[in-house]
């Protein structure tokens, strides 16, 4: 069989493994920053609905919980070029449409008052990639020192960076702009003090693997190796003796699960926590059920998994065919065997029979 | 050892070599040999050889003593319906989840055919492997403890990404300089064949072979000899310090999602260079019937995640500084998967391993 366009999928596999990489900088920043909230005495959660029960309500990316206050705001995994005349016509257009309609606007959604979920008093934040130089200029220099005060609240403005060294990555949360509540704290941050080895967060990158910023920022590959890798043996319980005897007769094992049984797996195994609010309901969770279902859809094309015809929802159940891949590296399996029924395409390509 | 020695030992430990005694017949000429296991405690090892008997060994039987100290299998195993001879014992102790294989076989045929049969009921079995730290320890033990003068024969020496390379002892070489002098040639010894030699002049001499790979044999020493003075303590302290401490209960689950990571601190600086991540993703490519995926791949920092096909167990591993490798299990981890993972790696990296 000849591949179609080899230099194609070459370069999409570096894209993807591009895009997990960049992916995991904001994820790791992230636990470095939950890291230190722990060592404050403090609780880090992915974000939660403001306002309970509202469909509306501001959805804040992080909620961190100090023992005198707490800290509301947001993480972004890059902030628009000013410089993007395709997008803003003037830096002028980008102050006010992204900065201030935008990036503002959603920030000023969480100054207000939140005791409804057990937060007292807080500051905000704001937690952007270092690197965005113009955006940062513009947002400091142009917006934030020519407010009397953006805010009714305290608010940080932090940067982070995941800095290759000799042998292994530095994680860094650095100071920018703005104050705390907490002078201890505010100094801490000022002088480095959230600043990890990666050998440092081995627990913490071990449990957390999402963070979804906004609805597609989890790559899809990076899910279905979550998928077949920890998921399903883990659903399937495959170290039990009965399903070993199973693939010992067979070499594959063959189970079903329903969609939801998926979601609540990956949520409950790989999601920062989220805060929960009064009456208990589960919010902001991160595994949805659009990227659970897009990944399994991706193995169904693969021929990897089966399901019934008809709509998708929570309740389809899957068939899983788990065998040995045919490759023994699996993400770059995915993308060739995506590549190859056209799903980058966003198409599948007529009735080629798949290897 | 002779049958009046047994009187010093306890009536349950008696009983049980004068079972291995009868069971298993020394061949004149082939020295007894010797490999150690783990078995996936949950499970009854006589139901799992009952229910599948892979298909190569087909016609195999055995039969089970049971003693205090162990239940003991004897196998008559058959290749492709051919009689293998002579048989082999699978000793599954009872105090610790190890095994102890037994047999008279030639070294190809354990090697290739009985190693391969238990070999084929991996993850409910699997071998085990000592560093060269413990080697040496355990030669200290076996002189003080049977009041012997150790003297090396010859020994198997490796370094990291290196080829096994045997070299020969010279008269009067104490053995603890072979293994102090290996790992100033930044080596480790692998393997070593050393002589007991008693204080006597008509004390007959022993011989002895341990290794890395939980492989031993030994001659002029008798099986409840070797059981006490070289088995015994080692496979206290592998259950104890490795088993309790590493391999259980590392799993991640849906009941239990706390990471449980450790590391193995290596002898050398081994990653310094770009190209020593990319070493590493080729040793990692030798796992038979494991798949993996890269995370992370920056110059010489690397992230991956490792996936036993036939376990289902998985483990995210970084190499996050110059001398360490970083293992986080993730699902589906038992004892028996960690322990083939962390064998895996002593064969191509010698360190100790710590928690995280």
């Amino acid at each position: 069989m000849s591949d179609k366009d080899p230099e194609g999928l070459e370069s999409k596999k570096r894209e993807i493994a591009a895009d997990i990489n960049n992916y995991q900088r904001l994820l790791k920043s992230l636990i470095a920053l939950y890291k230190f909230t722990k060592s404050e005495g403090g609780e880090f959660y992915f974000g939660g609905r403001i306002i309970p029960n509202d469909k509306n309500s501001p959805t804040p990316d992080i909620i961190i919980k100090l023992p005198k206050f707490a800290i509301v705001g947001d993480a972004k995994r890059s902030l628009p070029n000013p410089n993007n005349r395709q997008i803003f016509v003037s830096e002028e257009d980008y102050l006010k449409t992204f900065i201030e309609n935008d990036l503002i606007k959603q920030l000023k959604s969480y100054d207000i008052n939140i005791s409804n979920i057990g937060i007292k008093n807080h500051d905000l934040i704001l937690l952007a990639p270092q690197g965005c130089t113009d955006a940062m200029a513009v947002l400091k220099f142009d917006f934030l020192d020519k407010q009397k005060s953006a805010f009714e609240r305290k608010f940080i403005l932090l940067v982070y960076v995941v800095e290759p060294l000799a042998n292994t990555e530095q994680i860094r949360i650095s100071y920018e702009w703005g104050t705390l509540s907490s002078s201890e704290i505010e100094n801490k941050i000022k002088r480095g003090k959230i600043s990890y080895y990666r050998g440092e967060l081995d627990k913490e990158i071990g449990m957390f693997k999402i963070f979804e910023e906004n609805n597609g920022a989890t790559p899809i590959v990076y899910v279905m190796q979550l998928l077949w890798a920890q998921i399903f043996p883990e659903i399937n319980k495959k170290s039990d003796k009965d399903i070993i005897l199973e693939w010992y007769r067979t070499g594959e094992n063959v189970f079903e699960v329903k969609l939801s049984k998926l979601i609540k797996y990956l949520n409950k195994l790989y999601s920062l926590p989220y805060i929960v609010d009064s009456n208990g309901a589960t919010e902001r969770i991160q595994f949805k059920t659009q990227l659970v279902s897009t990944a399994m859809e991706n193995f169904v094309k693969m021929g990897l998994v089966e399901r019934d015809n008809g709509e998708v929802t929570e309740n389809t159940k899957y068939k899983v065919v788990w065998k040995e891949l045919p490759e023994k590296e699996i993400t770059s399996y995915f993308v060739e065997k995506m590549w190859k029924s056209g799903i980058f395409k966003g198409e599948e390509v007529g009735q080629k029979k798949l290897e | 050892m002779k049958i009046e020695e047994y009187g010093m030992l306890d009536q349950n430990k008696r009983k049980f070599f004068i079972t291995i005694e009868r069971l298993f017949g020394e061949v004149s000429g082939t020295p007894p040999k010797v490999a150690i296991c783990t078995y996936d405690k949950r499970y009854s090892m006589a139901e799992l050889f009952k229910k599948h008997m892979p298909a190569a060994f087909d016609g195999t039987t055995f039969e089970i003593d049971k003693s205090e100290i162990g239940d003991i299998f004897k196998f008559r195993l058959k290749l492709y319906g051919k009689d293998l001879e002579p048989s082999c014992l699978l000793i599954n102790l009872k105090e610790w989840p190890i095994g102890i294989i037994l047999s008279n076989a030639k070294h190809i045929d354990f090697k290739n055919v009985q190693l391969a049969f238990f070999r084929s009921y991996y993850p409910l079995i699997s071998r085990t492997f000592f560093s060269s730290v413990e080697l040496l320890k355990l030669l200290g033990r076996i002189e003080k403890t049977t009041e012997t003068d150790i003297e090396a024969q010859r020994y198997v020496v490796k370094r990291y990404y290196g080829k096994k390379e045997t070299r020969l002892c010279f008269a009067k070489t104490p053995y603890s300089d072979l293994f102090l002098n290996a790992v100033s040639e930044h080596m480790w010894v692998d393997s070593i064949v050393v002589n007991l030699k008693g204080k006597s002049e008509s004390d007959a001499v022993s011989k002895l072979r341990i290794g890395r790979d939980g492989i031993f044999s030994y001659r002029n020493m008798g099986f409840a000899k070797f059981f006490v003075f070289v088995l015994e303590e080692l496979l206290k302290t592998w259950n104890d310090e490795l088993y309790k401490n590493t391999l259980e209960n590392r799993a991640r689950s849906f009941d239990d999602v706390v990471a449980k990571p450790i590391k193995i601190k290596l002898k050398s600086e081994l990653f310094l260079e770009e190209n020593d991540a990319l070493k590493f993703i080729e040793v990692i490519k030798g796992l038979p019937k494991w798949g993996y995926s890269i995370i992370s791949l920056n110059k010489f920092f690397i992230e991956l995640n490792v996936l036993d096909y036939v376990s289902g167990g998985s483990f995210d591993i970084t190499v996050p500084a110059s001398n360490e490798i970083h293992i986080i299990p993730q699902t589906q981890v038992t004892p028996t998967v960690f322990n083939r993972l962390l064998s895996f790696l002593t064969e191509n990296y010698e360190g100790e391993i710590q928690n995280v």
